[in-house]
């Protein structure tokens, strides 16, 4: 179920506040948001659920029994744990690439029709994360089956993220405060510029970008920039979008979910950038990644060899695609550069560095939105070649200015926070006119999410 | 107020039930306004000088029955016709493509009644149904008994497919809403402002259609667009794809022959654009209907062709803000078809002297 269809936001969402201001026992509470989100679950692939229900099982039990062990035997659980997500992960995700890569050199392995679980990346992801977490004794197992199984669960970051940690959901899942106004107002509000985003933002660009990249043998140097930079908006007005949502129905029911975005447009720095762009999944890396590689602590060149891996394993998490691995391996590249050129801790903001660094990202996602190399060469090639147009984007001159406008004005009204000021003076004026807003010029027949692929 | 809030509770769960339930919409049909009978393409783009109301043809007077069984594959432009509008057959039955594989035909088993079997496709599908990987489909097994017509098997759905009938399916269950709560009167003064203000504002109108203002009316994008492989009416066509349709026309034909039909006949509904504008926007039609008709009898079918007619008449026979045609059309496509079935008519009549 996506939250910009009708049956989210006129059904589900209004059935889930209603209930959890009639329920007032926590157990019930719990109850009723776990067998909801099942229920959101089971919108697009129903079968799966028994899938996920066995995975929470074993993580729950596996967890319980580690945490009971001591020494080898600990392991043992913890990779039993952490090999049945990643079987999963992998044996959905990924055997298809492995396969037809491995078919290249003259293997004869069969591919899979299977339809990847939704949001298979990201649950699997917070349940290796509450294992983690338990194995370094950071946070006790979960004895209580219903507040694990809702954890992972919890529909409004089920599929999309954020990716959370035991130590922020798990104390909000036992404690489930009372219905709250102020929370309903801020969540409203959070909804509201997500819906905005997606729709009004991050859709309304793909009208010019999907065509563009569909047609990248045939568009011009112009229409290909444009492309470009319209699709670097686009999949932040998306995925921060998404998030935004995700937050503000966590918050109408009482729950704060991680912050994944931080105007990842106004970094000086790619090392700015990924403490600003999906937090959740940044901080994941680095924690259980990162650091247990040795991160910066072994010298230079086993902490670029880290950074080369970590970023490599970050592009293959969004996609099982040598596009995917080439977009992580260049943010890698342009890491160990940038700490071998620059001292981060010294570094003041510089408007050269933060051309080159969003210049480097823009281009960066070229290789993300293409579907293939070839796809991705042929956008670089429109623009280098300086070639006329012979297929025309039907986007009319004055919405081409308006989408160059609303870049502009994106990161601008982030960093003045003109939007939270406004709340804060009238909240239900707020809301309502960013809803009509999203409403008038929203595009609402673009479908998913770009980041539910994941 | 807890009463207030429980019933709330109530009337959302009865709501959800009524969308999400395969079939529950349907309860309240009678008391929702019918959106697709404003026009399917006003359906898509909210522009209000499109907005109309369909109008079927009433049934010509009735005549005596005769010995012939009438049997319609068709689409919606075939669908709304009843038994009454073939005035004189004794059976009619009509089954949709989009109902395959569930179908099977029982024909009149006594030797005196004649049955005709009427294949009838709009343009845009054509290359699709007749194409080799497809047609085999609407091969439809023959029925071993009962009343002559179509009859239609309830899908038998696995495990799987039943979860996914009543949890799943995100498009129908919005569609369904959609259809519950903004189809109102009120709603759609909106949809229709944001219409009109994306219009003015940025020349933007539904993707999936298209303005035609000398002719003042929509066209649908797939039949205009050279984009679309199979539905496009201006992508060429080579003779290699014209010979490989009516191999397969001609394969059906032969099937439902062998299955005890008399005579077959093919009809083929033409685009709006491919008669209003065969030389839309210095694109030029691809004659995909003109060659069809002309090789039909290499097939062993009769065709009734409304083709050149609909060429003469243009706008006139279509609706504004409908892919389909309006009253004019039915009738001149009607007129054709009666006449095929006295063909058919006259020919028992020889047959039996």
């Amino acid at each position: 179920m996506l939250f910009n269809s009708a049956e989210f936001l006129f059904l589900f969402l209004p059935f889930c506040l209603l209930l959890h201001f009639f329920l007032k026992s926590r157990v019930q509470k719990a109850l009723a948001l776990l067998l909801l989100s099942a229920w959101f679950y089971m919108a697009a692939f129903p079968v799966y659920i028994f899938l996920l229900l066995g995975l929470i099982a074993l993580d729950y039990g596996g967890v319980i029994l580690m945490d009971r062990c001591k020494g080898l035997l600990r392991k043992f659980w913890l990779w039993i744990c952490l090999g049945s997500n990643i079987a999963l992960l992998a044996s959905f995700k990924y055997w298809n690439f492995i396969a037809e890569n491995c078919n290249l050199l003259g293997a004869d392995l069969p591919l899979h029709s299977w339809i990847l679980p939704v949001g298979l990346s990201f649950h699997t992801f917070q349940s290796m994360s509450y294992v983690l977490e338990v194995y370094r004794k950071a946070w006790p197992a979960e004895r209580n089956l219903l507040r694990y199984a809702l954890y992972i669960l919890f529909f409004p970051q089920m599929v999309a993220g954020p990716v959370e940690r035991p130590q922020n959901i798990l104390p909000q899942l036992h404690q489930f405060p009372p219905f709250n106004r102020a929370d309903l107002m801020e969540g409203l509000f959070m909804l509201a510029r997500g819906l905005f985003m997606k729709a009004a933002v991050a859709d309304r660009l793909a009208l010019y970008v999907n065509p563009a990249f569909e047609h990248s043998a045939r568009i011009s140097a112009t229409q290909a920039m444009l492309a470009m930079l319209f699709f670097s908006f686009q999949i932040y007005a998306d995925f921060s979008g998404y998030s935004n949502m995700a937050l503000g129905t966590a918050r109408m029911l009482g729950v704060r979910l991680m912050v994944n975005f931080r105007q990842p447009y106004l970094a000086g720095s790619l090392t700015d950038f990924w403490r600003r762009w999906h937090i959740s999944l940044s901080t994941w890396f680095r924690d259980y990644l990162y650091i247990p590689l040795g991160g910066n602590r072994k010298g230079i060149f086993r902490s670029s060899f880290n950074l080369l891996l970590v970023f490599l394993v970050s592009g293959l998490w969004h996609g099982a695609g040598w596009n995917f691995l080439l977009w992580g391996l260049l943010h890698g590249i342009g890491l160990v550069a940038e700490n071998y050129f620059f001292s981060d801790k010294q570094a003041s903001f510089s408007w050269l560095r933060w051309l080159i660094t969003q210049a480097w990202v823009l281009l960066c996602w070229v290789f993300f939105r293409a579907v293939s190399m070839e796809n991705a060469r042929q956008m670089f090639a429109a623009v280098l070649r300086l070639r006329e147009s012979t297929y025309t984007i039907e986007f009319a001159d004055q919405e081409i200015i308006a989408a160059l406008l609303l870049c502009l004005a994106l990161p601008l009204a982030e960093y003045y926070r003109v939007q939270e000021k406004a709340f804060s003076k009238q909240p239900l004026a707020s809301i309502v006119l960013i809803f009509t807003a999203a409403y008038f010029f929203g595009n609402f027949n673009a479908g998913s999410f770009l980041y539910f692929q994941f | 107020m807890r009463i207030i809030h429980f019933t709330s509770l109530l009337l959302f769960f009865a709501m959800y039930l009524l969308v999400k339930i395969p079939g529950g919409i349907l309860w309240l049909k009678p008391w929702l306004p019918d959106l697709y009978g404003m026009g399917d393409l006003y359906r898509f783009s909210y522009l209000a000088e499109y907005r109309d109301s369909s109008f079927h043809l009433a049934p010509p007077p009735a005549v005596p029955e005769t010995n012939t069984c009438l049997f319609v594959l068709g689409d919606s432009f075939a669908g709304p016709f009843e038994k009454a509008h073939y005035p004189g057959t004794a059976a009619y039955s009509f089954v949709n493509w989009n109902q395959f594989p569930n179908w099977k035909v029982a024909l009149h088993t006594d030797k005196s009644f004649r049955n005709l079997f009427l294949i009838e496709c709009s343009e845009k599908h054509i290359q699709l149904r007749f194409s080799d990987g497809e047609f085999r489909k609407f091969l439809s097994p023959a029925a071993g008994k009962g009343e002559a017509g179509f009859q239609l098997e309830e899908k038998r759905s696995g495990f799987s497919a039943n979860l996914e009938k009543w949890t799943g399916r995100p498009q129908v269950t919005d569609q369904n809403l959609h259809m519950l709560l903004f189809s109102n009167e009120a709603v759609l003064q909106i949809k229709e402002t944001k219409a009109a203000m994306n219009r003015l504002v940025f020349g933007r109108i539904a993707a999936e259609v298209e303005e035609f203002p000398e002719k003042k009316m929509l066209l649908q994008r797939m039949t205009t667009d050279m984009d679309y492989m199979y539905m496009s009416a201006f992508r060429p066509l080579s003779k290699e794809k014209e010979d490989e349709y009516v191999r397969n026309m001609g394969s059906m034909v032969k099937h439902f022959k062998a299955l005890g039909v008399d005579s077959v006949a093919f009809a083929f509904i033409p685009n709006p654009v491919s008669v209003i504008a065969p030389d839309y926007k210095n694109r030029s039609y691809n004659q995909l209907i003109p060659r069809l008709e002309q090789r039909i009898s290499e097939t062993g079918a009769g065709c009734i062709s409304v083709f050149d007619e609909f060429s003469v008449k243009k706008e006139k026979v279509f609706r504004r803000g409908d892919t389909h045609w309006n009253v004019s059309g039915e009738k001149i496509w009607l007129e054709k078809a009666h006449k095929w079935l006295r063909g058919n008519l006259s020919d028992m009549a020889k047959e039996a002297q």
